[in-house]
Order: C-alpha cells, then structure tokens, then sequence
C-alpha cells in the first residue's frame, strides 16, 4: 500500500485512513519532523562516532566496545523517544480543538475509535519511521563483534512499548484538557510517572514501613519493583548491562506498559466519544462591599485572594504586562496554584522527613533539595514556554505589538510574572524545612547554599522557557524546545568536560569543579561537602557556579528581548 | 494636506507580489472604504500602515510621520483593530480597557474617565464588569473598537469590523462610525459589505492583485466606470405608443421591455432624458416613473475589478 494515496476502496471501507494519511504525511513534511529526524540521527551518530575504536589496541575490546555502543545507542533512542513522544501527541486532540476542526472530524463518519487509532498510529508511525531511518547508524555496531540480533529485537520491544505508552498517554491528555500548555505538562507528568511511578510510591511504602520498624532499607523494596514496572529497567535488561535476571522481570514490565497503554486508549475513546463538559461561563459581578468581601475571607473555603474582588486600576509607573500576567494570569488561576503549593509541599515534606531521619551527614539534605530542583526545573519552562506563544494563539499579539509598550517591558513582565507563578513551589521548599528544622536538623549552610541554588534553577529555567517562547508560534513546540534547551544546559557541561579529559587522555584533579560550573543541578552534590573529600562547604565554588548560571539566564532573557523587538514587532 | 500618504507601497512575500506600487492619499476627516476581493492587498496595506509589516518598498506618511521610521511615533496616533483578534481570559471589560489604557501609558487619573467615554460611545456601558471573553461576536467587536479609541487616535484602521456582525450590529456598527468621523477621525476601512461602504463612505479605493485600480468619491468613480445608463420606465396605458417613442428616438441602445415597464441602455445626457419625457407625454403616453437607474456600488466594484469575491 502507498502511504501517499491508499487505495480508495480501503479509505471507503476504513474512513480514518484518510486521517492518517493527512496528518501523517503532512507531519513528516513539517520542518518540526526534519528537526527532530535531525536531533536523533546527531545523537546516534556523536554515539557511534565517540564509541568506535579508534586505536589499533581498541580492536582487542571490539566486543566490549559494541556492547557499549548498542546500550548508549539504546539509551539515546529511548531517551529521545521520552522526550519527544509525549509533546508529540499531547498536541493531537488539543490543535483540533483550537482550530475548531474537532467538531468537523466528530461529525464525519469517521468513529471515536477510528479517531483515536488514527492519531496513535500518526504520533506512533512518525517515531517509527524516524527510527528506521536511524537503522543504519544503530547496525553499525555489527562490523564489530559482540552483538547478537536478540539484543536488537529486545531492544526495539522495549522503545516500541514505550513509544507506545507514551503516545497513549499524551493522547488521553490530549483528550482530557483544551489547552496545549495543560496537555503537554499533564503528558510529561504521566510519562515520569509511568518511569518511575510505581517507583516512588514503593519508596513512601517502604519507608512508612521503615517508620514502624517493618523493613530495614528501603533498597530492595525500590529495586524489586524497579525491576518489574520502570521501562529503564527493561532497557537495561535488553542490552545485558551488568543485569543476568531473568526474562520474567521484562516481560511483566512490558506488560505493565501495555495495560498502561490500553488504559489510556480506553480513556482517550471515552473522551472522544462523550467529550467532557464545557467550562462554565462566569457572569458573577465583581463585589465592591467591603462587608461581603470580609464575609468571604472569613468563611469557607476562605478567600485570601478573592477573584471577585474589584480589581484597582493599574497604577502609574507600574509594568502593565507585568501586572496583567500576574493578575489576570496567575491570580485568576489561583486555585491551581494553591493546588501547586500544596501537592509540592506534601510531596517535599515527606521527602524531608525521611531526610531527618538521617541528618547526621549532608548527603541526604543534598537529594531533598536535588529533588526540589529537578521538579522546579521541570515544572518552570513548561509554565512559561507559552509565554508568546499563547498571544499568537489567542490572536491578542497584534493589539499588543500596537500598544506603546517596548518589547522589554513585555519581555521583563513576562519574566516577573514566571518568577511569580513559580512562588507556589518555592514556598513549598521553604516551609517544607520547618519540620525538618523541628526534627533537629541544623545544617544551616547546606539549607542555605539549597535554597540559593533552587532560587538560581529556577531562574535559569524561567529563561530558558521564555527563550524557548521567542523561537516558535506553538505552545507544544515551545515546551519540547525548553526541555531540549534545559537539557543542554543542565547537562552538557560536566559530559562536554569530561569527555574533553577522556579524548586528551589526562586525569586532571579539578574536572569536576570545571564540570558542574556550568550545571546547576550537580553543584549540590559537589559544593555541600561533596567531592574531592571536603569537610566544609566551598562557597567560593558555588559562588562562581551560580555566577556564571546567572549570566546565561540574563543572556537568554537579553536575547529573548533582542528576538522580540528584531523579528517579532514587526512581521517580514 | 493628505493625513494618510502612501508612496508606490510594494510588498512580495517571497514570489509573490501582495502590494505593488500602490499609491495613495486620504485626506484628514474622511471615511475612506478600502475594497477588493479576498486576497487583494487589503490587510497587507493596513498592517503595513499600522507598523506590523515591514514593506519591501515604498514609504508611508501618516500626519507627516513615517511608518518605517518612526513606529513608536505612529502607534500614538493610530488606532488599528484587526481583522482577526483575540480577548485575553479572564478579563472583564473594564480591566481590559483599563491595561491597554495603561498600555498606551494613559495617567491613572484620567484612564477612569476615558474609559466611562469609549463605554458610553461604544454602547457598552452595561458590559463593563462581564467578562469579555464571555461576550458575543459582535460585542467583542465593540470591546475591540473601545480599546482602540482608548488612547483617542487621530487616524483609525479597521480591518473588516463588520464581518460577521448580524444586520442589527452591522447598522449599529455602521452608526457607531459615523459618530467618529463627525469627531473628526479619519477612518480606514476594509470590508466586503460593499452597500454600507456606500452609505458610510466619503472615498473609496478600489484595490486587486496588489494593484489601485481606482479611487476618489464614490460618484465620481462611478461616472467614470459606467459606459451606459441604464433608465427605467413605468407606464400605466400607452405601452406600444411609448415603444414606438423610445425605438424612433436619438441614444437608445438596448430595450427590453416587461409589460408596462421598460429597462433602457442608452448613452442621452440629462436633457436628453428630458427630452424623452416630453416625447412621450406627448404620444399620451401615462408614465408613473422616469428615472435614471444610479447602480450600487456592487456594480462599480464589478466593473472595475476582474474577479469577484
């Protein structure tokens, strides 16, 4: 069958054929889909490239040397597949919803499942293909010995149970929410939770055991269930590294993928074939009595901001962009951020009381906070990748390109108002520490250096999405571009260090002080009495470190400023 | 002096040619309609005026002031509503006024006042404290049109206000226009309801692939376009007698005729229309109406342009 035109029997007979042909084609034209082609291939090519021996004498570790390819070229596919699959088709329902064409593909006579099979083989078939095309470069490490084709079947098991997982995923929240923005961060959520759910609610279990003195560690519990759900696991397993388990462990991890998959389908259905409900338009006038308003504070659920309280004018001097964001933006969404602060501040306070059971040495205060930061560094790019995005999608970016604002009081309201929706999480850190403090934990420095260093990730961060906003008119895109770009940047530098010591064949004492300048996330681990054998915090390090993460997030704002007032106040 | 001068305005987006050449003068206080089919140039032009688009070139003038110069400048004295425009969530209608009269740096003191004026102008007084992204079509382009009165802009640009507007809120629309130019604004306007443009404006220009194919008053062009009159006559007794008139008679191109009631081509001039009449009442011909038939602008459009819409 050609994929372009298939036969017109087959599209009377199966109508979501048409689908598929439509979007998938013109997906795969997209330049979106030549990037990402582009992006994967660079990856399995710097893998092969860095990996093959070079050396006469690396011919003795040929096998070994193509273990270690095929396992760093799986990684980079699956890592690559998390990545991109659920941005990919978290955007699936919610563009039709946007361009009003929902209603168009409901009223064919396409069915709800014929809908939903059509966009799963569109998000699936487009990762499919592109692995194809990477096929090439990944059989590559059959010149050299060591690699049987069952590794490779194993291996593509587990990326197509995942690719599939994935997409189901971001389809059911595709289907679940009406904006982009929701559908993308609800998609990557569900993605971690499907890596490492079943993960970490074993780590509470365990540890509530450990409370009652029910279990010793809290290690085999993680690693048994590991084992059987995390899809690394699985990766692991497939390309022999360092794992001799047996095949049961896969195969039940594969099939917990796939429950997760059909379950996601089902829900996905449901929602296309019974949409949920519409919002409910407010018409409640704005209250002006003073007493009313006292009423509200004092009684439930108890109105700290209450969003029926007449706004004042804004005021003189004041950033109008700044004060629309944040009071328009993100106190009219005040709910959810109260919802944001208190899952954070649940989720920090358990994790810091597992912390204070063993407080005696810095290294359990350095995972609390390397937790704190990777969901801050998580949860920011994707609350302020829509930044532009959403006034191009609103249609709103003209009248205000019109207005007498400068594209730095757009750029820097925006950037204020980030920091502003970022506050829930932070508050959450900090008085998630109260209790530790009460349990008798007294590491001020390590607190301090902590709580700086989120303060920085999560400026970093806020940059990072606002620059991400400057390249692309799509929300989705925009996301996807953020994660890529804070990737880069929060990991590149200690692997570019490293790998630069490796190729010139030195051990130098300092390459890890080198490395972690540029990487926020790992100062922690080195700078509180981590590395290197110190005793006492090096804040002279972390000075510097967050020196420099400062100035790159400066820069990126300086140059979101500079994208904006060259290619966006006026179009070509 | 002409507020709104463009000068052989050229725009190509890649091959192809949007703007060409185009030229341009309205004067200040007039409601000037900007016609074409779909595609012509339109909305090109307009946001080229408006400062969103850059020009591949040419120069505009508004009230002196160059738009590829002196953006900044311009957008005081510009008022620009949009073919297509969206509201922002959340926001009811007096706060949405209120940010973009903060947007164009409009004191605090007097924003409150302003906006009680452009509510009051706009007929939205009732709406302000509803939520804007809750309104109706043709609300929201009346919300659309307050903010753009906001900063009380000397030159306005409307891009298609009444599309989409059902009849009431088109004529509403249409009033709401007026009232403007007789406070002395100069208006632009794009549209594809060519009857109202008639009714509402003082100058029209006709625009296709890029290119003015005319413009000046609405009489003017369509004296010039019209190679033939068309009359009509209504007779109540004496139709043959009055055939046999109009086919003797000097400039009549074409009849046809309907029972009592004929339709003329003819080329006669105003005496000659005259003369006709006395012609006729002279054969004892009972006439019930004479009249020259004065076309729409429809027909104008047609004429002048290729396509249609």
């Amino acid at each position: 069958m050609r994929l372009g035109v298939a036969p017109s029997f087959l599209v009377v007979r199966m109508p979501s054929l048409a689908m598929v042909q439509r979007e998938l084609l013109s997906s795969l034209r997209s330049v979106k889909a030549i990037l990402i082609l582009m992006a994967f291939i660079l990856m399995t090519v710097f893998v092969v490239w860095s990996l093959w021996p070079a050396e006469y004498n690396d011919l003795n570790m040929a096998g070994y040397r193509s273990k270690e390819m095929v396992a760093y070229l799986s990684l980079a596919v699956f890592c690559g597949c998390a990545l991109f699959v659920p941005a990919y088709s978290a955007s699936a329902m919610v563009l039709e919803r946007e361009r009003s064409t929902y209603d168009f593909l409901r009223m064919s006579l396409i069915s709800s499942a014929g809908v939903v099979m059509a966009k799963l083989f569109n998000a699936v078939g487009m990762f499919i293909i592109m692995i194809v095309a990477m096929t090439p470069v990944i059989c590559s490490a059959f010149f050299l010995i060591g690699v049987d084709y069952t590794v490779f079947i194993k291996v593509g098991v587990v990326v197509l149970s995942l690719i599939f997982s994935c997409a189901s995923i971001g389809l059911a929240c595709s289907s679940i929410f009406r904006k982009s923005i929701f559908a993308v961060v609800a998609s990557y959520i569900g993605m971690i939770l499907l890596m490492a759910g079943p993960v970490m609610l074993s780590f509470v279990f365990a540890t509530v055991l450990m409370g009652f003195q029910l279990a010793r560690s809290t290690s085999s519990v993680i690693e048994a269930v590991a084992e059987y759900t995390s899809p690394f696991a699985a990766l692991t397993y497939a390309v022999d590294m360092g794992r001799t388990g047996s095949i049961g462990p896969f195969i039940t991890c594969i099939l917990f993928q796939l429950v997760v998959t059909v379950g996601c389908l089902l829900l996905t259905w449901r929602n296309v074939y019974k949409p949920p409900k519409p919002p409910k338009i407010t018409l409640e006038k704005p209250i002006d009595d003073v007493k009313v308003l006292r009423e509200r504070k004092v009684g439930f659920p108890f109105y700290i901001l209450d969003p029926l309280k007449r706004k004042k004018a804004i005021a003189d001097g004041r950033n109008p962009m700044m004060v629309r964001e944040i009071r328009w933006g993100l106190y009219n969404r005040a709910t959810t951020l109260v919802r944001v602060f208190y899952v954070s501040f649940v989720v920090y306070f358990i994790a810091g009381g597992v912390v204070s059971m063993d407080a005696s040495t810095f290294s359990t205060l350095r995972e609390w906070f390397a937790m704190q930061t990777v969901l801050t560094v998580l949860a920011a790019p994707a609350l302020i990748a829509n930044t532009l995005t959403k006034e191009y999608e609103l249609g709103n970016l003209d009248m205000l390109r019109m207005t007498l604002l400068k594209p730095k009081d757009i750029i820097f309201g925006k950037f204020a108002a980030g920091f502003a929706s970022m506050i829930p999480m932070l508050a959450a850190s900090f008085l998630s520490c109260l209790p530790m403090l009460l349990l008798g934990v007294k590491n001020y420095e390590a607190m301090l250096i902590g709580f700086g260093n989120l303060f920085v990730c999560t400026v970093m961060s806020i940059s990072i999405g606002l620059f991400a906003s400057m390249l692309t008119r799509q929300t989705t895109t925009a996301i996807l571009i953020s994660y890529v770009i804070g990737l880069i940047l929060f990991c590149s530098g200690p692997l570019i260090v490293e790998y630069y010591y490796y190729e010139i064949g030195q051990v130098y004492r300092y390459e890890q002080i080198e490395s972690i300048l540029f990487s926020p996330i790992t100062v922690m681990f080195e700078v509180v009495g981590g590395g290197f054998g110190r005793a006492n915090i090096d804040y002279g390090l972390w000075f510097v470190s967050s020196g420099i993460v400062s100035a790159i997030s400066l820069a990126l704002v300086l140059i979101s400023t500079h994208i904006f007032l060259r290619y966006k106040m006026q179009d070509r | 002096m002409a507020i709104i001068d463009i000068k052989n305005l050229t725009k190509h987006y890649g091959k192809f040619t949007a703007l060409s050449n185009l030229s341009l003068e309205i004067e200040e206080g007039e409601i000037f309609g900007f016609i074409g089919p779909n595609g012509a140039g339109k909305t090109t032009t307009i946001r080229i005026l408006s400062t969103l688009l850059e020009p591949t070139a040419g120069e505009a003038f508004i009230d002196g002031i160059s738009v590829r110069k002196k953006p900044y400048e311009i957008k005081k004295i510009l008022g620009y509503m949009p073919d297509d425009f969206g509201v922002y969530d959340g926001m009811r209608l007096r706060e949405y006024l209120d940010f973009f009269g903060a947007a164009y740096k409009i004191p605090t003191k007097k924003r409150a006042s302003i906006i009680d004026d452009v509510l009051q102008l706009t007929d939205l007084t009732t709406k302000a404290d509803e939520f804007v992204s809750a309104f109706s079509r043709g609300m929201k382009q009346r919300s659309c049109l307050a903010k753009t009165l906001i900063h009380d802009p000397k030159v306005m640009l409307l891009d298609e206000p009444a599309s989409g507007l059902d009849p009431r809120a088109r004529i509403e629309m249409k009033e709401l226009l007026k009232t403007l130019s007789e406070m002395g604004k100069t208006i632009l306007i794009s549209s594809h309801i060519l009857s109202e443009l008639g009714d509402m404006c003082d100058t029209i220009g006709i625009i296709e692939h890029g290119e003015l194919l005319a413009s000046g008053k609405v009489s003017d062009i369509m004296e010039k376009v019209r190679e033939v009159q068309e009359i009509r006559l209504d007779v109540l007794d004496g139709a043959d007698a009055a055939e046999t008139v109009l086919n003797s008679a000097n400039g009549i191109l074409d009849i046809e005729r309907d029972g009592n009631q004929f339709r003329l081509q003819s080329n006669l001039s105003r005496d000659g229309i005259a003369d006709l009449h006395t012609a006729l009442v002279r054969e004892g011909v009972k006439i019930v109406f004479l009249h020259e038939d004065q076309g729409s602008l429809e027909d104008v459009f047609l004429s002048v342009t290729k396509g249609g819409f």
